[in-house]
């Protein structure tokens, strides 16, 4: 039998000696057997050239296609098991670069690395023998080889060589590769070690990704290039795939891009780039992705959650890799989410775990958190937790924002729990992941908690701390709107820092607000918070600071308490506020403002047919809600438990009040009411600063409420003349406008009001010049439609049409056609007289002499006057002289400390006096021994405006009024003076001061009409005025007419009467009016002892004397006074009439309270 | 006048040679040339093989250079060394046909300047080589490691030998490698220096006539296996799996070779595991001369038929499958170019050893063959040819025929001339007295016979051409046909 000397078992058998055959070719090499089933090490040095490595992947290769099935074990798949192994890192080269790993392509460029080498002699060999094999046609286009280095902290030594690219194979493994600290996907052992993981149990993304690189670059087939590995990927795929369309370079390269080299050069291959993914969402399944509520960022990936000590046997950790439970996850990892490694995984992708949801300290507050308004989760209390008492909830969430990138408020109450045991608090927090499983987050917050440290001597906080928070918080307004987001702008949030001990003076709490997961800045553009730090905290005041949230309402806010000792972490919690969610209102709110020089009303009406109703503020449209609830119904008003829910920390109502919004106003017992003094409260700095409202400066509700002289701030009143005065003047008048406007927005989206038709109508005294009223109605009009949105103009309203409006809308006036009705509107510093003649106004005046000369300090008008008026030293005699009780202490305080503010003048104290009438019966001193003296005042003020008002009818030829009306606050005295609701006696003597003057007598049915409510009268006549109904035209006809006060009155618009001109005949025909006016009303028989009939009992004789020694100094000073503020070539303002008993009655005031 | 260059690399090279040095010195023609310059490579200048090699092939150039140019008989081939082709001696070319690595001392990391590369260089090595690739030293050889040695031996072409090669390289001159596909030097040589011939870019000289001459080889695949100890560098149990892997490189990447012989065979008798170093020397072996006929047969083939249709293929089929061979297994190709040579070498082998010195016959007396013997060089130069026990013919006949396959031609043990060819008897004529077949006395009666005829002045070139003679006449007489 022949036997040819071979190794295969291929070809002619028929072979006789040397005889020509064929060529040994791979499929000789196919059928040749290996004993040692190709499991013998080191084959790669068998190959005859220093690439031999490279070419023994080919081999590996074609030793697998051909008898893979027949050797599973050999060497080869080894080769090719790491073929692939290079190939996956290379495809997740983004996914595998990061957490101290780094995957480096160097290039090595084979022109100048062999350039280098023949240079030298001792590598000239080396360089000159692979230039001899890189010759071969195989190399050709091989210009660069790209080395792949890895490195890891887990690995030490150093970077290491993983392989590089290869013209045969595309890419080829170091000999010396170790198995890597990186997993395979899928679980299938780590890279490079010895498990035999082929390409078709690789993921199926890493699969696409290797046909689809064949076929965009079809060049990789061919047999010359990377042809071995070609022949191993299935026919059948690829040519399913080339039937579903073209593939092209193009394509691939957008989908997965070439990887650059540390220098930056794209790596490639005999011009095949060398691509990996682009994306790095190589997660593709887990049980444990989070189930957000809320609409997931598309662009991020989902994050797994973990936790320590996670046992979840059987659940796909990710892409089927099942959940191993000693997997050790950190409590809390530092790095931010995108940068962090999978625990037991080692390559990035975010997970969340217990330190991003759950702080690590829980913040307690001082009092019971306002569960109502604010959030908390479910509670529950541990026997023996809740004994003391009732069970008490004064807790912070201790919850991170990043919760809330993911759920709403709305899940707390699902996925929160606070169990409160007696000496600790457990959090437990479920978090859904996927197919409605929760893994749940906890944490327990000890006071002195003790926590295990790690090997650096960190602690792992597995215990929280309890922090105690001195503060105070209020959000002003606490509503947002559904379907009108544009109204979900300007919150404002009030922080009270009460931590005042000396060491925690200089350290803050601070809020942040966040919306939709995104944090509120002072940067944004649309929605952002800006803060104020208002009062500075001391060791004797808390201090405040204000923050601003505009553009949006705020989902949550974070407190940062300080921390107690210098280095520690600052504690944090959160503030989710339950907002009250308001839809569209079906209502029309029209408000009227009356802002008057000391006070400012305010009326409302919900509808064209509702009666007007002073502005409040009740439990059931609260505007400003507190951290802390109000104390329980226990028979308190509701104002008092609103006061009081703070318990201990005192200095957050009084801050709230004083610098920010009372919580109830008007109602249920409040000390704050409309109308309201015309005051603010600001900074000492405010002049220097910005003008913010509700930050440096607000509405001075509390002015008449405080003890003492307010920390850092103050308050200032006479507002409405200021802007003429004061560059800040405006600015002022702009922030009071705007914080009642705020009020009125949200009482009207509160009672279901439709905000852009709310209707807004002010008032303007007729002595407002045409520049005045133009500024002010510009102050209106801006302020309102930034807060309402609406486009119309507020309206304005003169001030003494709107008594008469409502005099006659509510049948209190009914005038004939005949018959002239006279109204006079008496305001703290102005009367205005309207004269309707034909029931339309034809007539009108206005002077300076009005409820401050009765209650002022005449003509001083410096603030900080000492007080001397004698009707109110009247009533300071007299409050001090009433025994203490619990009632009226706190408003004695009030009124000690009003008498001891300098910024206070005798009427803001007696304005004082008259609002806590109940408790310290100002008004019953009046009419008791000096009071019977002193109301002679009234009878002098009430004559004189009668006088007056009887000349200038007389003046302009008209028949003596039917009615005399009054109205404004100053008239109020009336009721004082007649000493009931009657006016009877007044009529009287307004009848008798009539025809004494005039020689006139009133009609016989005359009246005189206080209005109901006489400061309402106005703002009630602006809610009531229908612009419709009533012609403007009409009101711009009026006439104004001023006399100028003599004897025989001239008016002083018609002769030009300037300053100059009021020469001594002019002022001496001034004096002999007032002597007149004087002997009516104190020596006329028809007249004075009509005194009697309004309870004035005192030496007429006397109090002629004072007068007549007093009145031309009276004139003078102010004639003084106004040659101050007015051009030479002004016209008077006003009637001279008044100006020598302005300052005669004052000094009158003083000599009765002081003297007998 | 055509040369044909034969490298002989690693011990396979040395083996080969060997087998080719013996069938020149039986008489064996190699066509189409007329000198032989086999150039052997081995960077293990211990080699047990290689200097056995070496020494048989002086002791060979010795005697044909005393007995010059014939057309016929033994020793008639030019076997020469590369000095000896040159008429420069100014020592630059060395007599011996090792290459000389000058004592390579150190490992392979050390050799290549690894320190002086560049980073991106280093990387380089690191991943083509492995580990323990670069820590071994090269002492002995390259352990297995073709990779290596592919860079290692690239240092040969720079050497003054392979340039005085080059230079002396004419048109029409041929080129051969022989070398093992497994193990080390040959497996990397072979590619390696034919790659450097090839190269169009090479510094040597008359690259013209060395990219156009035709070039042979034969890789001898595993045809023995080394007994397997643990930890041994040569593993013989990877040979398969090594050779597989250098196959499939050769399949393609072999360019400018004109006809390749591969020879095989299945491993059997383990070789004593020896890794380099003088312990290497290995039984002669039927495969080795099977490989030293694969340069008779590429020979044979005019240039024309060699250009035609090149690369051209072949293997070598044997008669008869068997572990024992004798002339009557080879294939009638080989059996007719060898046996009747080596039947007459085995003749003059043994009359030379057991009758020459003592025969006392006109023949001896005319060739002074007492003095001769005893006293002059060339006679003793012979007598080392024939008998050294390092490589002497019977040596050589006697490892062959103890290897597996051997091959046994011949009986060894007897001294009867008649059963001296296994399985082929001189027939001896019982019915003719006179003929007795082949005895000591037919050998010297032809010897005697011949004396007279051949005139010849030199006593060594006579005694050469008288036993070409005798030997001749007694195969055609006598033996007939094996």
């Amino acid at each position: 039998m022949p036997k040819v000397l071979r190794l295969h078992n291929n070809g002619s058998q028929q072979v006789q000696g040397w005889q020509k055959t064929a060529p040994i070719t791979s499929t000789e090499i196919n059928t040749v057997t290996d004993p040692t089933g190709g499991r013998a090490k080191n084959v790669a040095v068998s190959i005859p050239t220093p690439f031999a490595r490279m070419h023994l992947f080919e081999t590996a290769f074609d030793f697998l296609a051909r008898e893979g099935q027949r050797n599973p074990g050999s060497v080869y798949h080894e080769l090719v098991s790491h073929f692939w192994d290079l190939f996956e890192i290379l495809y997740n080269y983004n996914l595998y670069t990061q957490a101290g790993r780094k995957i480096t392509l160097r290039r090595w460029n084979v022109e100048a690395e062999l350039r280098r080498m023949q240079g030298d002699e001792g590598t000239r060999l080396l360089g000159e023998t692979l230039r001899l094999f890189l010759q071969d046609d195989r190399f050709r286009d091989f210009s660069d080889m790209y080395l792949v280095f890895y490195e890891s902290p887990n690995m030490p030594g150093g970077p290491q060589l993983l392989g590089g690219t290869s013209p045969l194979t595309l890419l080829f493994t170091a000999p010396a590769v170790r198995q890597l600290d990186l997993e395979r996907a899928q679980a299938r052992g780590h890279y490079f070690d010895n498990q035999v993981v082929l390409l078709e149990d690789r993921a199926p993304a890493f699969r696409d990704f290797v046909y689809e690189l064949f076929l965009a670059y079809p060049q990789l087939q061919r047999r010359e290039f990377a042809g071995s590995v070609f022949a191993g990927l299935d026919r059948n795929r690829i040519n399913q795939m080339q039937m579903q369309g073209d593939h092209t370079a193009q394509q691939f390269a957008t989908k997965y891009p070439a990887i650059a080299d540390f220098q930056g050069n794209l790596a490639s291959v005999k011009h095949v780039p060398l691509p990996s993914r682009a994306d790095q969402s190589a997660v593709t399944s887990s049980d444990l992705f989070i189930a957000p509520t809320r609409p997931a960022n598309q662009s991020r990936p989902t994050p797994l959650v973990l936790r320590p000590n996670l046992t979840m046997q059987g659940a796909n950790y990710l892409n089927g890799q099942p959940w191993d439970d000693r997997t050790a996850v950190p409590y809390a990892d530092e790095l931010t989410l995108e940068n962090r490694v999978l625990p037991g995984k080692g390559f990035k992708y975010p997970y969340l775990t217990v330190g991003d949801f759950l702080e690590d300290a829980l913040v307690e507050l001082p009092y019971e958190l306002n569960a109502q308004r604010f959030h908390t989760g479910k509670v529950t209390f541990q026997y023996g937790a809740d004994t003391q008492g009732r069970a008490r909830f004064p807790y912070l969430l201790p919850l991170r924002q990043t919760f809330f990138e993911y759920f709403s408020d709305h899940d707390l109450a699902e996925l929160l729990t606070f169990t409160i045991d007696l000496n600790h608090v457990r959090i437990a927090l479920r978090i859904p992941v996927q197919g409605g499983r929760f893994i749940t987050f906890e944490r327990s917050y000890y006071q002195n908690p003790q926590n295990p440290k790690d090997a650096q001597g960190r602690e792992i906080p597995e215990k929280g701390r309890i922090v105690k928070a001195n503060i105070g918080l209020g959000v002003f307004p606490f509503y947002k709107m559904r379907a009108q987001p544009e109204y979900n702008d300007f919150y404002k949030v009030m922080l009270v820092d009460a931590d005042n001990s000396p060491t925690m003076l200089q350290r803050r709490y601070d809020l942040t607000f966040f919306v939709n997961g995104e944090r509120l800045t002072d940067q944004g553009a649309a929605k952002k918070a800006t803060k104020f730090e208002r009062t500075q905290k001391s060791v004797s005041t808390a201090g405040s600071t204000y923050y601003e949230i505009t553009g949006t309402h705020f989902d949550l806010a974070e407190l940062t308490c300080p921390p107690a000792f210098h280095g520690a972490p600052p504690a944090r919690g959160l503030i989710v506020p339950r907002w009250r969610e308001l839809d569209r209102g079906t209502r029309r709110f029209t408000f009227a403002v009356d802002f008057g020089t000391s006070n400012t009303h305010v009326a409302y009406a919900d509808g064209p047919s509702a009666h007007p109703r002073p502005f409040t503020i009740g439990e059931s449209d609260l505007q400003m809600e507190l951290l802390n609830a109000p104390l329980p119904d226990t028979g308190y008003s509701a104002y008092q438990r609103y006061m009081r829910g703070p318990g201990q920390l005192f200095d957050i109502p009084l801050i709230q009040n004083r610098e920010f919004v009372p919580s109830i106003i008007g109602e249920a017992g409040s000390v704050y009411e409309f109308p309201i003094r015309t005051a603010v409260c600001e900074t000492n700095s405010y002049a220097n600063e910005p003008s913010k409202v509700l930050s440096n400066i607000n509405i001075g509700f509390s002015i008449n409420t405080e003890t003492g002289q307010p920390p850092q701030n103050r308050f200032v009143t006479n507002l409405k003349w200021s802007a003429e005065l004061d560059p800040q003047g405006v600015n002022r008048i702009a922030a009071f406008f705007k914080e009642i406007l705020l009020l009125m927005k949200h009482k009207a989206a509160m009672q279901g009001g439709i905000l852009e038709d709310t209707r807004v109508v002010w008032f303007a005294p007729l002595s407002f010049d045409l520049f005045l009223r133009n500024q002010f109605q510009q102050v209106w009009d801006e302020a309102f439609q930034q807060i309402f949105r609406a486009r119309r103009p507020t309206q304005c309203i003169s001030e003494s049409v709107a008594p008469y409006y409502y005099l006659t809308a509510t049948n209190q006036v009914v005038p004939n056609r005949d018959e002239n009705v006279i109204n006079i509107d008496i305001g703290g510093g102005t009367t205005d007289l309207l004269i309707f003649a034909d029931q339309k106004p034809a007539f009108s005046s206005s002077f300076r002499f009005a409820g401050d000369d009765l209650w002022g300090d005449g003509y001083a008008r410096v603030q900080g006057a000492p007080k001397q008026n004698g009707l109110l030293r009247l009533g300071v005699q007299y409050v001090e002289s009433l025994p203490d009780s619990e009632e009226n202490q706190e408003y004695k305080g009030y009124l000690r400390a009003a008498l001891q503010n300098p910024d206070f003048g005798s009427a803001d104290v007696t304005s004082l006096l008259f609002t806590y009438n109940d408790a310290l019966r100002f008004t019953q001193s009046l009419g008791l021994g000096k009071g019977r003296q002193l109301r002679v005042l009234f009878y002098l003020h009430y004559t004189a405006i009668v006088y007056h008002v009887a000349q200038l009818v007389q003046h302009l030829g008209l028949k003596p009024p039917r009615y005399l009306c009054f109205s404004g606050k100053g008239s109020l005295y009336l009721r004082l003076l007649s000493g009931g609701a009657s006016m009877a006696a007044i009529e009287k003597i307004s009848k008798a001061v009539f025809k004494a003057a005039t020689g006139q007598e009133a009609p016989q049915n005359f009246r005189v009409i206080l209005a109901d409510n006489p400061k309402e009268a106005t703002t009630n006549g602006g809610v009531l005025f229908e612009e419709s109904a009533t012609s403007t035209a009409d009101f711009d006809q009026i006439r104004t007419v001023k006399l100028n006060g003599a004897t025989e009155g001239q008016d002083i618009d018609t002769s030009r009467l300037k300053l100059p001109q009021v020469d001594a005949d002019l002022k001496q025909s001034v004096i002999d009016n007032t002597r007149r006016f004087l002997d009516i009303v104190l020596d006329n028989d028809d007249v004075a002892p009509l005194m009697r009939e309004v309870g004035v009992d005192v030496d007429r004789t006397r109090i002629k004397e004072i007068l007549l020694r007093e009145i031309e100094d009276s004139l003078n000073l102010g004639l003084h006074q106004i040659g101050r503020n007015l051009g030479q070539g002004e016209t008077l303002p006003e009637t001279l009439f008044f100006y020598p008993l302005k300052q005669a009655l004052y000094n009158l005031s003083r000599e009765l309270i002081s003297n007998g | 006048m055509a040369k044909l260059f034969i490298f002989g690399i690693g011990g396979t090279g040395s083996r080969v040679i060997r087998s080719l040095t013996m069938l020149l010195a039986s008489g064996v023609k190699l066509a189409n040339c007329d000198r032989v310059v086999p150039i052997i490579i081995d960077p293990d200048a211990h080699n047990g093989d290689m200097n056995r090699t070496v020494d048989m092939l002086k002791s060979y150039q010795q005697i044909y250079q005393h007995l010059g140019p014939r057309d016929d008989g033994f020793f008639q081939t030019d076997l020469s060394t590369l000095s000896s082709i040159s008429a420069d001696t100014n020592g630059g070319v060395k007599d011996t046909f090792v290459f000389d690595f000058g004592g390579i001392n150190q490992s392979f990391r050390q050799y290549l300047s690894y320190d002086q590369l560049s980073v991106d260089s280093k990387g380089l090595v690191e991943l083509l080589f492995t580990q323990d690739n670069l820590e071994s030293p090269l002492t002995i050889g390259f352990r297995g490691s073709p990779n290596v040695g592919s860079i290692v031996l690239n240092k040969v072409v720079e050497s003054p030998e392979i340039r005085f090669f080059a230079d002396n390289f004419q048109a029409g001159d041929r080129v051969f490698f022989i070398s093992s596909i497994f193990g080390g030097t040959g497996a990397a040589g072979f590619p390696l220096l034919l790659k450097n011939l090839k190269d169009p870019n090479t510094r040597l000289s008359n690259s013209g006539y060395l990219r156009s001459a035709l070039t042979g080889a034969v890789t001898v695949m595993p045809y023995f296996a080394l007994q397997s100890e643990d930890n041994s560098v040569i593993d013989s149990n990877s040979f398969l799996t090594k050779t597989k892997a250098a196959l499939s490189y050769y399949e393609h990447n072999l360019q400018g070779l004109d006809a390749l012989y591969y020879l095989a065979d299945t491993p059997d008798t383990p070789y004593e595991n020896q890794p380099g170093g003088t312990a290497q020397r290995n039984k002669a072996h039927l495969i080795e001369l099977l490989a030293a006929l694969s340069v008779v047969d590429f020979m044979q083939y005019s240039d024309a038929e060699l250009r035609n249709g090149a690369p051209h293929f072949h293997e070598y089929g044997l008669g008869t499958d068997t572990q024992d061979l004798n002339f009557s297994h080879l294939p009638d190709e080989s059996r007719e170019l060898i046996a009747k040579h080596l039947t007459q070498l085995l003749y003059f082998s043994r009359y030379h050893k057991q009758h020459l010195p003592t025969d006392k016959a006109p023949y001896h007396d005319n060739l002074n063959l007492d003095h001769a013997l005893r006293n002059e060089p060339i006679f003793k130069e012979l007598n080392n040819f024939l008998h050294s026990p390092e490589y002497g013919v019977d040596e050589w006949l006697k490892e062959l025929s103890q290897n597996r396959r051997s091959f046994r031609p011949f009986d060894l043990t007897t001294d009867d001339f008649n059963a001296m060819i296994s399985g082929k008897p001189v027939e001896k004529k019982w019915n003719d007295f006179f003929n007795k077949g082949l005895s000591q006395n037919y050998f010297l009666n032809q010897l005697n016979d011949a004396a007279k005829s051949i005139h010849e002045p030199d006593s060594f070139r006579k005694l050469v051409a008288l036993f070409d003679q005798v030997t001749d006449k007694a195969f055609e007489e006598k033996v007939k046909v094996v």
